[in-house]
């Protein structure tokens, strides 16, 4: 949170913050067809993503349908097994109580299930993200249980902690979560991602399936506890807007790449890539007399298992050259700590908010 | 704590008690009128039938009598001279059909038997520990000949009222054991076939697909003759369960599948697996729970057609043989030309099955229909 | 804002809807009055359960069992179409009382998606305490719910051929000129394609084409960019606008998304739980918010551009209430930062005037005895 005052001194120094980094992370779906299921293509869902994570801090993940945003918080603690890429983690658990950095992708079973101690995963929706037939206290306390602990009175302990840390009464422990608003089942979620005392948490669309002031309570608590606890969040979410306010660095994704990395104000203040601005331009402002100078991008969002040439952009960028649709451009850091993939970053002169 | 306390309601609804999938399913299952009515016809079957059908029926199974191929003797209330006697039935006297040239009974209208309840009979043991003598219902009379065949008797003058009951034992428990042991293997394998997928996978469904093609009764006819003739009837009885569920468990094990399938992308086993959770848990705790209403109601569904398999082969000759009963070997029995023609009553196994298939249906529909408690989710 | 005389199209007067479920009876709409203008756009805001989605399909007669209209009355003042003019007016009105016409007889079923249509986002399970009473309440009609089985342009076709009296092949000249007025790209060859051929922005696309195919006087709009990417959803929000002008067609427009509606209605209407809270212009609204749920709601979305710090949102305490156990009195209240308790937690407060086109539901702006 400190981090963006400190950018310029950050960048040079050696990332002694960087809880995460993630490199050249690439999860490719095969897609098959034909009579004997021969692998036709891929789908690109994430190709080659690179970013990292401080300590203490929470680095969005943004875009639309398709950009990946979510395949890659999975692939990174391996709900689906990366196809490419580094995930490069400070593990406590690994290091006996010191700090070890290990590559994720390269761990085995075992090492990976202490490291899951350290990252835990909120999910997206309300409904399914529970087990219609477990308990509360079953469902807070199941990471628990899978790493070895007994049930008893110390876990109910822990549990109620929990829940009354999120805002849930000790009363609501033997209920099911049908019993349960959207906004509360989130709230268990969010327990249960905690129970391990983990250090990155990620979000996937947290809030997305709530409503607008259940929203605001549930973006709240996320905040609290990350001060609470010195958590880092990964937060993946298609609303600009959300993200922003919860996020100090956010990267914007666009079928499968990493299309802008930067800090929340500066993304919006000083965007460099045409996608962003685009986006920025087209999120519904609450403001009815905003201005309506709105680029709006035609056609629709680039399908991942059949990507334009060159730059995936190109078809629906109004600043789109020649070379756009040959080359795809080179991620590259064009301001201190601020990364974008694009061929004329430098020249475009963009509009933020 | 910066955190902030809300004042926060769960939505009280009445009569809260345990709020649990289960319960809810009882709740909505309990105002389906049609299917409590068929569960309650299951439960007098199954338990007159199952489990005390010695004291149900008037007579023990194997007690034959000289009255032979007797038809089913008529209930009367007013004796001839019109006076009120209470529920009583006449003597049986032999005679000859000139016409059907057969032996026939005939009531003798000298003799008057009268019927009760709780009647002293033939000893037994009841549930196989507790001796006693008292019949649900029977004759009560000095007369060592007295008799009461309320559905008539068959060759050997054993009443065909108690060769039913009996013979539901057999058939009913053979439905639900092999139901039983169908549903274990079947979801078991549906659990592993669906969750690992590849050729894991693979092995299974092409194996159940291939059982799944054979003719059922060739195959039935060539594992039923592997059995050893000498085998004692109960070990017999189990084979024959054993084999019919085995036949049919790749169409369990499909929808297992196809459920698990579904299940396996669901946002709460993603988390567990998040958490580290092994295989075997997820398979365990999240994803066959998850299958259990749903097979429930396949496997109610599915017991009747067990019963009548075990019917149908048995009455061709290939299930149980006597001295096993059950209501296929009844049929037997029944189902000759000749006994159509002189013993007709015999035919009474028939509306038992079509009692017991019936009631399953309807509570198979009901709980399929309580099976969604959540309604709309 | 010109000032045109506003010609009122659907008026709601004291609406009730009531749904019988098996643990009591849920008030989902309770009193709403709203008149929705010709040629304009309404549109209504509120979240889970506050019973917007109620009330488009009261409008159409539509409400799935076990709902019924208990009271009030939706009056729609219909044109004869042939009568139009170039402008959209004609003179001849007539007033249809639309909960007295039967469910499924003939008079409604001309209007449903002739004269009135209605365009869903893509279904999604929303969270509202009818559901979580446990009761199934499914979709009674699909009204202009795309087919699967069907060609685009045949869907497109039969809904013209019904409403406009054309021949099969005018009929497919309109369905591909319809395709090309909502952007979808090359319309004479995706004029054959199959629903699921399409992408979820072309879907919604092609459902808008479908409604207005009939060229109706009002359409009602139900979450319809809710699922839909930010970019698309600004296109297809673009799509309605110039429709509307250039058909001078009115929009009941439903969401829970503050930004879209600032952008697209003219008046809005904010529900909650079953009644209207607020009714102003869109600047009003907006920028003088009277009913402490509309002040609270405006404060607690992040803005885009705004992110101060560390900042919390300023978020609504308390969830909303249970619909079997209303609060008394104002049903806000034990939510509401500006509460009186001894008066909100007694009286209902009734609809009262705060200044032009500007009413609230709020004890704060009336004058009650003690």
């Amino acid at each position: 949170m400190t981090a963006n005052a400190q950018a310029p001194a950050q960048a040079a120094a050696a990332p002694v913050e960087n809880l995460l980094e993630v490199r050249g992370l690439k999860k490719y779906f095969p897609i098959h067809k034909g009579l004997l299921r021969r692998v036709a293509g891929y789908v690109k869902a994430v190709d080659d993503v690179n970013f990292t994570v401080r300590v203490g801090e929470t680095l969005g993940l943004v875009g639309e349908s398709g950009c990946g945003k979510s395949t890659a918080g999975r692939s990174i603690i391996r709900l689906y097994e990366p196809t490419a890429g580094e995930v490069l983690f400070r593990s406590k658990a690994l290091g006996n109580g010191q700090e070890k950095l290990v590559n994720m992708l390269d761990l085995k079973p075992e090492e990976m299930k202490l490291v899951r101690q350290e990252i835990s995963m909120v999910f997206q929706d309300p409904i399914n993200s529970l087990n219609p037939r477990m308990t509360v206290s079953d469902i807070v306390a199941e990471p628990m249980i899978i790493h070895g602990q007994k049930e008893g009175p110390e876990t109910d302990a822990v549990i109620v902690r929990l829940l009354e840390r999120v805002g849930l009464r000790p009363d609501h422990l033997k209920r099911y979560p049908h019993e349960f608003s959207g906004g509360q089942r989130q709230r268990i979620g969010i327990a249960r991602a905690l129970s391990l005392n983990p250090r990155l948490v990620i979000c996937d669309e947290p809030v997305s399936a709530l409503d607008v002031s259940i929203q605001a309570q549930t973006l709240n608590l996320l905040q609290d506890l990350q001060q609470d606890l010195n958590l880092s969040y990964i937060f993946v979410a298609h609303d600009l807007s959300v993200v922003q306010h919860i996020s100090d660095r956010i990267a914007v994704m666009y079928v499968g790449k990493v299309a802008e990395l930067a800090p929340a104000e500066e993304l919006y203040s000083n965007p460099l890539h045409p996608y962003t601005e685009a986006l920025l331009s087209a999120v519904p402002k609450p403001d009815p007399k905003a201005e309506s100078g709105r680029i709006v991008m035609q056609g629709d969002v680039a399908d991942p298992s059949n990507p334009p040439s060159g730059c995936y952009f190109h078809p629906r960028c109004r600043y789109a050259k020649d070379l756009c649709k040959t080359k795809a451009p080179e991620y590259r850091e064009l301001k201190p700590d601020h990364f974008v993939s694009c061929h004329f970053a430098e020249e475009l002169k963009l509009e933020g908010i | 704590m910066a955190v902030a306390q809300q004042t926060l309601t769960v939505p009280k609804k009445k009569a809260q008690v345990s709020q649990s999938y289960w319960s809810l399913v009882w709740w909505k299952f309990r105002r389906n009128r049609v299917a409590l009515f068929g569960g309650v016809i299951l439960a007098v079957l199954y338990f007159s039938m199952g489990i005390v059908p010695e004291f149900v029926s008037p007579y023990l199974l194997e007690r034959a009598s000289n009255y032979t191929e007797a038809a089913p003797q008529q209930v009367h209330l007013f004796d001839e001279s019109g006076a009120f006697r209470g529920p009583f039935v006449y003597g049986l006297e032999r005679q000859i059909d000139t016409v059907k040239r057969t032996r026939v009974f005939v009531e003798d209208k000298a003799k008057i038997w009268p019927l009760g309840l709780f009647v002293q009979g033939d000893s037994y043991q009841l549930l196989g520990v507790i001796p006693t003598n008292i019949h649900l219902f029977g004759v009560v009379s000095d007369d060592p000949d007295a008799q009461f065949f309320i559905m008539g008797t068959d060759a050997r003058g054993r009443d065909w009222f108690t060769r039913i009951i009996y013979g539901g034992r057999l058939s009913l428990l053979i439905g639900l054991l092999g139901q039983l042991m169908l549903l274990f293997f079947g979801t078991i394998l549906g659990v592993a076939s669906g969750y690992y997928g590849g050729a894991v996978d693979q092995v299974i469904q092409r194996s159940t697909e291939f059982l799944g093609a054979i003719p059922e009764i060739p195959l039935f006819m060539a594992l039923a003759a592997a059995i050893p003739a000498f085998w004692s009837p109960i070990a017999v009885y189990f084979m024959l369960t054993l084999i019919l569920s085995f036949v049919r468990w790749g169409g369990l094990a499909r929808q297992v599948r196809g459920l698990i399938l579904s299940l396996r992308e669901r946002e709460y086993v993603l988390a567990a697996k998040s958490a580290g959770a092994s295989d075997a848990r997820i398979m365990f705790r999240h994803l066959l729970p998850g299958t259990m209403s749903h097979v429930i109601v396949i496997a109610t569904l599915a017991i009747p057609g067990m019963i009548l398999a075990e019917t149908a082969l048995s009455w061709l000759g290939l299930g149980l043989r006597p001295p096993l009963t059950s209501w296929g070997v009844l049929l037997q029995d029944a189902a000759t030309v000749r006994a159509i023609h002189t013993t007709p009553w015999e035919l009474w196994t028939v509306p038992f099955i079509l009692l017991t298939v019936l009631a399953y249906n309807m509570l198979g529909d009901g709980l399929r229909d309580a099976l969604d408690p959540y309604g709309g989710r | 804002m010109t000032q045109q005389t506003l010609e009122p199209l659907v008026e709601v007067e004291n609406l009730r809807v009531e749904f019988d479920v098996r643990a009591g009876v849920v008030k989902a709409v309770d009193g709403l009055n709203m008149t929705i203008y010709r040629g304009r756009t309404l549109g209504v805001i509120g979240e889970s359960g506050c019973g917007k989605s109620v009330t488009a399909r009261a409008i159409l007669n539509m409400i799935p069992k076990p709902g019924k209209i208990t009271s009030g009355e939706i009056r729609y003042h219909r044109q004869a179409k042939h009568l139009r003019g170039e402008n959209g007016h004609s003179t001849k009105t007539d007033v249809v009382t639309i909960n007295e016409l039967h469910p499924d007889g003939e008079v409604i079923r001309q209007i449903r998606g002739g004269e009135i249509g209605m365009i869903f986002q893509e279904p999604m399970s929303s969270l509202t305490p009818v559901y979580t009473a446990g009761t199934h309440i499914g979709e009674a009609v699909s009204l202009h719910r795309l087919s699967a089985t069907k060609k685009v342009g045949d869907q497109i076709a039969a809904n013209v051929a019904a409403a406009r009296k054309v021949d099969r092949d005018e009929a497919r000249e309109i369905a591909i000129e319809m395709l090309r007025k909502v952007g979808i790209p090359k319309p004479t060859e995706r004029v054959d394609n199959y629903p699921h051929q399409l992408s979820g922005g072309q879907r919604q696309r092609v459902m808008i084409a479908v409604a207005l195919s009939t060229e109706p006087s009002m359409l009602i709009a139900d979450e319809p960019t809710t699922a839909l990417d930010v970019s698309i959803e600004a296109q297809i929000l673009d799509i309605m606008r110039e429709l509307q002008g250039s058909v001078n067609m009115a929009i009941m427009f439903i969401t829970h998304n503050l930004g879209v509606v600032a952008n697209m209605a003219h008046e809005i209407v904010v529900m909650y739980m079953g009644k209207a809270v607020e009714r102003a212009t869109v600047s009003d609204l907006f920028y003088n918010p009277k009913h402490p749920y509309t002040q609270s709601l405006l404060k607690s979305i992040p803005r885009l551009g705004e992110k101060k710090t560390g900042e919390r949102l300023a978020s609504i305490s308390g969830m909303v209430p249970d619909p079997f156990n209303l609060p008394t009195g104002c049903v806000f209240h034990p939510r509401c930062p500006a509460v009186m308790m001894g008066k909100c937690d007694k009286i209902a407060p009734s609809w009262t005037k705060v200044g032009e086109d500007h009413w609230v539901s709020c004890l704060l702006y009336e004058e009650v005895g003690a």
